[in-house]
């Protein structure tokens, strides 16, 4: 059987529910979205429900713990290909392992989970620190951004205790995907259209150019080393970094 | 004068303290106000220099009276000056805070009148940050020395982080290079903060709630090599300073030869990796039980430049290696070059399950090219051999030693 489901992590939890429900010998795959039709394998689609997910989640936290878990949820953030048969796999032995599952970070399928789950961690973290807001005409403070893993549902608690007294949000723009604060609750929504109406406040410009200035004089010119900058903070970021703005 | 410029020349002057962590506070936001500290503390961009910038550092003024021989800011020297009032510094802040550009502020100043004035004008911005601007961020302080007891208690209650800068690492230094200023006006400072800092601890200790003063502690930096010290005087220092006064931090600065004084060394280059290598000692001075001792005793007062302190040390204590990795106490295992806390930490969990083999040993983290002339796994050794010493340093040091040999005077 394989299971086609509709790309959340919740809705890889219900996939999981329904192997567990079915036998999960008789699993074959676990796929997100339609696919070519399958030649020999029965296909199911697989409804995406809070409760279960939420059940399948609480469950495999009492087993294996929060740093387990944690690896879990951070690993499927990765968007690695292939990652629904491997982190299949992981919850398997998770559910028969339970808290020894630790021992086995060292082998293949586990340590492959860990690495994803790392490198979703590392971009979150980096991106705590590069997030440039802008502040615009109707006073929102608006960030994008384009990781590489999907970091946005690991960004938002750390700017809602920061930023709690005004109004934000991040967009992903790759993922076209935005969260926003508006002092009270916080909302995740789909985003498919490029807004063009986004209008900065009458001192954006100049604050940008200050940051700017002051970017370029707290560098020592007699210590410049680019690799060493380009190791901390890689290309991929300086787009949306009005620091790296070629500009005079 | 533009206030963009005035950024641009008191940027320029603040750019050689070394020290830009956010770390060590955990200050909340507080209801209707702007932001928070983060305990590990945020980076939030990387200037040309490869340096990480966290807070917006800056000196409210580069006019000095005073006249440090190796200082740009000395009052000889002939340099555009300039002056943030206490409205801008704050406004910058909070703007720059807002846009996340920043984890908070640094702020520094030549000595304005007196180190007494300079500081109740430091008070006044720390006071509207707090205050008037509910502001929650990370504020770091320089306590000049010379300050009166009073004013930097009144100070530190605003501060997260409170620094005195040492500079140079001995008495001879300081009176060739920086004749204003004494060792006693540098060290009372240290030990008033010290001395509240620990108040604060009893205070806690009895279950009382105490009063709040510099959350994150006080740190200070050194200079290296604008002046004679041999590394092992530096370390000593450092360490002495860690028992004596109980800093969270010694940062080190590379001299830069940017001004020309009848005292100072003439080089080319900033003693980059002189600078690299004592981070690495300090370093494991603070996380790795070593003393100062032990990486530079009598008999080799310089940092080999090419190996790393701790392989160094390594080296030269050959008979107690190797170590059976199954069996090592957690203390030796941190000895192991190669093998830091976190591949420590992990080595020691793991092998509660098990003995751990070769391979499985490669997924904690260590690096096995270093550690493995240094250990047995299940009692066979995988080390030895002529590649020893190539192994043990790093191919970013080769690199470093090549390009410096080409330009470097003095190291
Ligand atoms: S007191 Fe500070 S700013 Fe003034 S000259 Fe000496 S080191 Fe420079």
């Amino acid at each position: 059987m394989i299971y086609r489901y509709d790309g959340t992590f919740p809705g890889f939890l219900c996939a999981v529910y329904e192997a567990y429900h079915d036998g999960t010998s008789g699993v074959e795959g676990i796929c997100a979205g339609p696919g070519p039709a399958a030649l020999f394998s029965r296909e199911t689609a697989v409804q995406t429900r809070e409760d279960r997910a939420g059940r399948v989640a609480a469950a495999f936290y009492r087993d294996c713990g929060r740093a387990a878990s944690q690896w879990l949820y951070r690993a499927f953030l990765a968007e690695e290909p292939d990652r629904e048969n491997f982190l299949f796999t992981y919850m398997r032995q998770g559910f028969r392992l339970k808290r020894a599952l630790y021992a086995h970070r060292t082998e293949r399928w586990a340590w492959t989970v860990f690495q994803w789950a790392q490198k979703t961690g590392a971009e979150a973290g980096k991106l705590l620190g590069l997030i440039r807001f802008s502040e615009l005409e109707e006073g929102l403070l608006y960030a994008e951004i384009s990781p590489t893993h999907d970091v946005l549902p690991l960004l938002t608690s750390h700017f809602r205790r920061r930023l709690a007294a005004e109004p934000w949000a991040i967009h992903d723009v790759r993922r076209k995907r935005a969260a926003f604060w508006d002092t009270k609750t916080m909302l995740f929504a789909d985003v498919p259209e490029q807004a063009d109406t986004i209008r900065w406040s009458g001192k954006e410009q100049a604050m940008r150019r200050m940051w700017r200035t002051y970017y370029r004089r707290i560098a020592i010119a007699d210590r410049q080393n680019p690799a060493l900058r380009r190791s901390f903070m890689p290309e991929k970021y300086w787009h949306h970094l009005p620091e790296m703005d070629r500009r005079p | 004068m533009e206030l963009e410029e005035k950024l641009a020349i008191l940027a320029d002057a603040a750019k050689y303290d070394v020290s830009c962590s956010s770390s060590g506070s955990r200050r909340r936001n507080t209801p209707g106000g702007t932001g928070n500290a983060s305990w590990a503390g945020i980076c939030h961009s990387w200037a040309a220099d490869g340096r990480c910038i966290s807070l917006l550092k800056i000196l409210m003024t580069n006019a000095c009276i005073y006249d440090c021989e190796y200082c740009v800011n000395r009052r000889s020297h002939d340099t555009p000056r300039a002056m943030l009032s206490v409205e801008e510094i704050v406004r910058v802040t909070m703007a720059f805070y807002r846009r996340n550009y920043i984890e908070g502020l640094f702020l520094s100043s030549g000595i304005i009148r007196s180190p007494d004035y300079t500081t109740e004008l430091f008070l006044q911005v720390a006071r509207t940050l707090r205050e008037r601007e509910r502001f929650n961020g990370y504020i770091h302080m320089k306590a000049i020395p010379g300050t009166d007891a009073r004013l930097l208690e009144q100070l530190g209650r605003y501060a997260d982080r409170m620094s005195v800068n040492m500079e140079l690492p001995s008495e001879r230094s300081l009176r060739l290079l920086a004749p204003q200023k004494s060792r006693q006006a540098i060290l009372s400072p240290m030990k008033f903060i010290h001395d509240r800092l620990t108040e604060a601890e009893e205070e806690k200790r009895a279950r009382r709630k105490p009063a709040p003063f510099v959350p994150a502690g006080q740190t200070t930096q050194l200079i290296v090599g604008a002046s004679g010290e041999s590394d092992r005087q530096i370390l000593r220092l450092t360490e002495g300073l860690y028992r004596a006064v109980g800093l969270k931090r010694v940062y080190y600065s590379a001299y830069v030869p940017v001004i020309r004084g009848a005292h100072l060394p003439v080089i080319a280059r900033p003693p980059l990796l002189r600078e690299n290598r004592l981070y690495q000692a300090d370093w494991l001075i603070r996380k790795y039980q070593f003393t100062a001792e032990e990486l530079l005793p009598e008999t080799a007062p310089d940092f080999d430049l090419e190996l790393d302190p701790k392989a160094c040390w390594a080296l030269r204590h050959r008979e107690l290696f190797p170590v059976e990795v199954n069996r090592a106490p957690y203390e030796m295992l941190l000895r192991v070059p190669g093998i830091g806390v976190q591949s420590a930490i992990r080595i020691v969990k793991l092998r509660r399950y098990g003995w751990l083999s070769a391979d499985s040993l490669r997924r904690v983290g260590l690096v096995w090219k270093r550690a493995r002339h240094f250990l047995t796994v299940k009692g066979r050794y995988y080390g030895g051999g002529p590649s020893l010493r190539n192994d043990l340093v790093s191919v970013k040091t080769q690199r470093a030693m090549r390009e410096m040999s080409l330009f470097e005077g003095q190291v």
